[in-house]
């Protein structure tokens, strides 16, 4: 049975579709009917088709993954970046490269955490810095109470020299 | 919180009016008191800010009856005229929608009235007349379920037409939703939630962190989380930790996902149907307004402990 728009429709309509058994059953020729979904205007079936090309796999499945990837709305988006962890290691690549940097935090959280282990170097590099900058008001807000307590600590050191500065001064 | 609901509302037997059993019974037109032997619990929609029907109608704390207040007051049977002093602001199915059929509004007295019964008797002399009046639908109820909502992004589809569409469905098991609560919640981290796989028993971390927030709700409430998306991209999910009962539905879902989701929490499953409201179909594919709840499907809410008896 070919497979055609109203399957794959079928597929991805539910509440929650299941996805590894879609991809399982409708496999490739699935794909150009995705890349055209996700080019539409229905946002929900746009992502939904996003990530079930990434879970197909293949050359024709990163092309539908990343022209989700450039998609204006940010739920496609994010769809992309979930589905990249699921692409050929040089596609997702491409696909999380972009996809790091977006404007949109929450696109940026999912493409950080889609990055497989094992990545190109600019990738890590982006990686890394999006996680220090998201990590980073944690960090400051840790940090105020420790430069506090130096400070009190340093207080507590002038004084304690003070006196000692006088026990030694009387001692003399 | 854009509405809420009321029971205890009562059908009397002699004069055919609907009167409110919380309190004690007023004087009725054909003697005596209301009774509410025969009767269902009703339960009214108040204080609706956009709930579909007809609103403005109005409990008289002379005779405990219903009453159109958008007319002039019409005779009481306490004496005098009815009074709405005191009373909210109730709304009514008016042509469409699902609960029991043949109430009336009488043209003489301004009550609302069942027309399908033994004949009337009109606080004004007579029966009640159904000249010029509307149909409208009152949804009797035996249990409840308590819903709360928390806002991370407002859904596309107005969560108080949500909510009535879930209304509109429970009421076909005669179960009453009570909308308890509503918060927003500003989590930007959690807002594109990541579900997992969205199994039944099985959460991720974030689940568990955005379903930690459970003000106001009580241990056998359920939380409605609206969240932008999730990840993967379903419509809502249903998963969550045992003992924190709730879901998430997402900004582009269909105006049927929240009851389906909730239904899920309640213990139903998928059916091929999509005449049905657990549809795993898509409830985007729904076209019988409201969805139908089966039998088996109304047992298991019955039995789950998310409901009460009313």
């Amino acid at each position: 049975m070919p497979v055609d728009m109203e399957k794959v429709k079928a597929a991805l309509n539910p509440e929650e579709p299941d996805y590894p058994k879609a991809a399982q059953e409708l496999g490739a020729d699935a794909l150009p009917h995705l890349e055209k979904l996700v080019g539409g205007s229905e946002t929900l079936l746009a992502a939904k088709a996003a990530y079930l090309a990434g879970l197909i796999g293949g050359a024709d499945a990163a092309a539908a993954v990343a022209k989700a990837a450039r998609s204006s709305h940010p739920t496609v988006r994010i769809a992309a970046a979930a589905a990249a962890t699921n692409l050929p290691a040089a596609q997702s690549d491409t696909v999380l490269l972009q996809l790091v940097d977006d404007a949109d935090p929450g696109v940026q959280k999912v493409a950080v955490r889609s990055a497989p282990a094992a990545m190109s170097d600019a990738l890590r590099a982006r990686v890394s810095s999006v996680r220090a900058s998201l990590a980073a008001p944690t960090a400051a807000a840790k940090a105020k109470p420790k430069k506090k307590a130096k400070g009190a600590r340093r207080k507590v050191t002038a004084k304690k020299a003070a006196r000692r500065g006088k026990k030694a001064s009387r001692k003399k | 919180m854009a509405w809420g609901t009321q029971r205890n509302w009562r059908w009397c037997s002699k004069c055919q009016g609907l009167w409110f059993g919380g309190n004690a019974a007023g004087p009725c037109p054909a003697g005596g008191k209301h009774i509410k032997t025969g009767s269902g619990n009703y339960s009214l929609v108040h204080q609706a800010t956009s709930a579909p029907g007809q609103a403005n109608w109005r409990w008289c704390n002379k005779c405990q009856g219903l009453w159109f207040g958008g007319n002039a007051a019409g005779p009481c049977p306490a004496g005098g005229k009815h009074s709405k002093t005191g009373s909210g602001n109730y709304t009514i199915a008016h042509q469409t929608g699902a609960g029991q059929q043949g109430w009336r509004w009488c043209n003489k007295c301004q009550g609302m009235w069942f027309s399908q019964g033994n004949p009337s008797k009109c606080p004004a002399g007579g029966a009640h007349s159904q000249t010029g009046s509307g149909s409208y639908r009152l949804v009797i109820v035996t249990q409840r379920v308590r819903i709360h909502t928390k806002i991370l992004t407002p859904p596309n589809i107005s969560i108080d037409t949500l909510m009535h569409n879930m209304r509109e469905v429970y009421a076909t098991a005669n179960c009453d939703v009570e909308w308890v609560s509503t918060e927003n919640l500003n989590f930007p981290a959690l807002n594109d939630l990541d579900v997992g796989a969205c199994t039944m028993g099985t959460t991720t971390a974030e689940q568990a962190a955005l379903y930690s927030n459970r003000n106001n709700a009580g241990a056998n409430d359920i939380v409605v989380y609206f969240v932008r998306s999730t990840v993967p991209p379903f419509n809502g999910c249903a998963a969550h930790p045992a003992g924190r009962p709730a879901a998430c539905c997402v900004q582009t879902a269909t105006q049927w996902t929240f009851a389906h989701e909730v239904g899920h929490v309640l213990g139903l499953f998928h059916v091929a149907s999509t005449d049905r409201l657990m549809t795993g179909g898509g409830t985007a594919n729904i076209t019988n307004a409201p969805p139908d709840l089966v039998a088996s499907e109304v047992a298991t809410m019955t039995n789950s402990a998310l409901t009460a008896n009313v």
